[in-house]
């Protein structure tokens, strides 16, 4: 019995050093950072990378505002890597980097590359470094079916366009806020020749004067090939021309719908002071005519 | 007879035209300059780098700058008071203040539109205000009204200096030469005969009816400003003729303080005498409860509703964070000058001053009052904005522009008097022989 209860105690002495050895430990380094970096590819331009710093306080993950990266092209600064540009994150974390036109050539140079984000070394926190990887890709999108969509998916392998497939993508409408889905169905795969066909069942979208809307294709978060957008102004919405002259004339109406009793009592104040004051502009040039003519009489 | 009355003439002349600036004078105008210098190297700073270095932010959009707007815009229609409704009513003894009442107007909405220009961030996109102005805004008003009275205050000062800048020309022939081709240019013609009076005359009776109202809607406008926004503090009724009574007010103060300093400084005690300084003190006792009423009004409807939002803005006057500079206003400002000078003594020159000076300043504080503590009480508060934004402290940049402003504004005063007469020399003859005549 004795030693069951040594035993015992010597498990609990044992667990209360341990605790006070991670509770120290704690004290003594740094928080964790965490990074997560994504390409997002738009209208197969050059990639916008953005960055998401995050931090554990309190159990919870905390944005890291106001927090420098410096991104490099292909290799770090140590290995002589091109730096792409440095920024620093938003109150939310956040933080979106270009590839420069200075870099276009290097870019272009290669089918793939890496972009590696680093951030230095501060009082609250390591440096880090997170590497992403770049596939070059391409988009097409071929609306020249009536109502039907052909999406067109490839990557840059062996020196040529290779289509990619098995991969999923989403096709709809950009609307004020969101992307509308233009089918009941959210997502499509890519089939063997990198193609999806969608059909475009929304009717009566109001687009601009010409009836235009924007078809956007799209790919969110990719593993391999991050994220993916592309935009294509099609005629296949409703002509809408906003009626600027829609609420009247009113005290919230646009400049040229002023209410008529305002414009009146306006022009009457404004007429009636500037006529005022020309008269007396023109009273002083009288007052200048009489003295000269004063003058040349000899009075 | 006539020679006597040719001496006095010439002796008021002598007396009342412009002078050299003294040792201290120098010192005076020296000291507004580098002000106003280092108030444009703030605003440099600012035009380089933006808004952002005034403490401006989200939420006080509105600070020092607009207060200061409100400020000189009050003391602008001060002319309309001393020059165009006292000389309606044929008030004879308000004639020695009047060009002081006009010099003070001009210059207070010259740097009214500066600093409002300075609000703006952007000067080089005012001109979109007019390309793109909706008539339906108050800023837009804002824009005519102030462009109007600058114009009407440019010519009410020039039109009864005619007569004055045909005897510089005379008794000024040293001046130096692109001075005496100022007066060459604007007063040459000037003979005063009676034709050239009559249309002169004419033209300040059309000028001081027109003065009222524009001078009574440029401060309305400018209170509606505010007045057209739903803001606590700023949704009321009340704020047309608080604002224009604590306009005369403000404006009567200054003309008191510029009183005592001209008369001070220039020996012009002959002209600006105790009655002088008598008669301003019970124009601002009546303007003070005046504008005291309107005050009443203004804090003590909404204390006695206690809307959940106007207990907030007025707890932070009243007790809270403004509580010093709210009290400092109402007595120092208001209740102490008004007290002083329904005593006798109270309305010699020295308590006059001092009231003067407590009334300007205290005006000042109190336009700050009316701009900065609803800007910063929004009925919705804004989410995800740094905590910083929720406070507004002028930074050096603001401060140093506001008081180059005003400083700008006690230069433009200053200089006038160096080169022009101060009081009106030719209205002051004629008076005296009308008295003489009578």
């Amino acid at each position: 019995m004795r030693k069951i209860i040594n035993n015992i105690t010597a498990i609990i002495i044992a667990a209360l050093m341990l605790q006070c050895a991670v509770a120290a430990a704690d004290e003594t380094s740094k928080a964790p950072l965490k990074v997560d970096a994504s390409l997002l590819l738009v209208n197969n331009q050059a990639p916008f990378v953005s960055v998401t710093l995050k931090t554990k306080i309190d159990r919870k993950f905390t944005p890291v505002a106001d927090m420098e990266v410096q991104f490099y092209l292909d290799k770090d600064a140590a290995s002589g890597g091109q730096l792409i540009g440095k920024a620093k994150t938003n109150n939310r974390g956040k933080l979106t980097i270009g590839i420069p036109a200075s870099l276009q050539a290097a870019w272009k140079a290669a089918p793939t590359h890496k972009i590696i984000a680093v951030t230095a070394k501060t009082d609250k926190f390591d440096e880090t470094s997170t590497e992403v990887n770049c596939v070059k890709t391409r988009v097409t999108l071929d609306t020249a079916e009536d109502k039907n969509v052909k999406m067109k998916l490839e990557e840059w392998k062996d020196d040529h366009w290779a289509p990619v497939k098995d991969a999923e993508v989403k096709i709809g409408v950009k609307r004020l806020l969101s992307d509308l889905n233009i089918s009941e169905k959210e997502t499509y795969k890519t089939d063997s020749a990198g193609e999806v066909v969608a059909e475009f069942k929304k009717t009566g979208l109001p687009g601009d004067k010409n009836g235009n809307i924007i078809l956007v294709a799209k790919m969110d978060d990719n593993d391999t090939y991050g994220s993916l957008r592309f935009e294509k102004p099609i005629p296949w919405g409703e002509k809408y021309v906003p009626e600027s002259g829609a609420l009247g004339r009113a005290l919230w109406a646009g400049r040229f719908h002023s209410p008529w009793w305002l414009l009146f009592i306006a022009y009457f104040i404004i007429i009636g002071v500037w006529g005022s004051l020309a008269f007396l502009v023109m009273a002083i040039f009288k007052i200048r005519a009489i003295g000269l003519k004063e003058k040349a009489a000899g009075k | 007879m006539e020679n006597n009355k040719l001496t006095a003439d010439e002796k008021l002349i002598a007396e009342l035209m412009p002078r050299k600036f003294n040792k201290l004078g120098v010192i005076w105008v020296a000291l507004l300059s580098v002000i106003c210098v280092f108030g444009l190297y703030a605003y440099i700073l600012q035009l380089r780098y933006g808004l952002v270095v005034t403490g401006l932010r989200d939420y006080a959009s509105w600070g020092i700058y607009i207060s200061n707007f409100e400020f000189f815009v009050s003391i602008s229609i001060v002319a309309a008071l001393f020059t165009a409704i006292l000389r309606l009513f044929n008030v004879n003894w308000a004639t020695p203040i009047t060009r002081i009442a006009e010099i003070i107007a001009f210059s207070g909405i010259l740097f009214g539109a500066i600093i409002i220009i300075v609000d703006m961030g952007r000067p080089e996109r005012f001109y979109n205000l007019f390309i793109f102005g909706r008539l339906q805004s108050p800023i837009l008003w804002d824009v005519i009204v102030i462009c109007t009275y600058l114009c009407v205050s440019v010519i009410l000062l020039y039109i009864p200096l005619m007569p004055d800048l045909k005897l510089l020309i005379e008794r000024k022939p040293k001046a130096v030469a692109f001075l005496h081709g100022i007066y060459k240019f604007f007063g040459s013609f000037w003979t005063g005969s009676k034709e050239q009076e009559k249309v002169a005359n004419n033209s300040v009776n059309i000028l001081c009816v027109a003065m009222v109202p524009v001078a009574l809607i440029v401060k309305s406008v400018t209170s509606w400003l505010f007045a057209t926004t739903f803001r606590t503090g700023w949704d009321s009724n009340n704020f047309g003729a608080y604002f224009i009574s604590g306009a005369f007010l403000v404006g009567a103060g200054c003309v008191v303080v510029a009183m005592y300093i001209y008369r001070k400084y220039w020996g012009l005690e002959k002209y600006i005498t105790d009655m002088h300084f008598d008669k301003m003190g019970r124009i601002l006792v009546l303007l003070a409860l005046i504008y005291g009423y309107f005050n009443i009004n203004e804090y003590m409807l909404p204390f006695f509703k206690v809307k959940k939002e106007e207990e907030i803005l007025l707890n932070s006057l009243f007790s809270g964070s403004y509580a010093v500079a709210f009290w400092s206003a109402i007595i120092g400002g208001m209740i102490i000058p008004t007290v002083i000078m329904l005593f006798k003594n109270g309305r010699k020159p020295v308590p006059m001053f001092i009231c003067g000076l407590l009334i300007v300043t205290g005006a000042w504080i109190k336009r700050y009052l009316i701009v900065t503590p609803t800007m910063l009480l929004p009925f919705l508060p804004m989410h995800n904005v740094p905590p910083a934004y929720t406070h507004y402290y002028p930074t050096w940049q603001e401060w140093a522009i506001d008081i180059a402003t005003l400083a700008g504004a006690l230069l433009v005063v200053t200089l006038f008097t160096r080169f022009f007469p101060i009081l009106p020399i030719q209205e002051l003859i004629n008076e005296s022989h009308e008295k003489d005549n009578k």
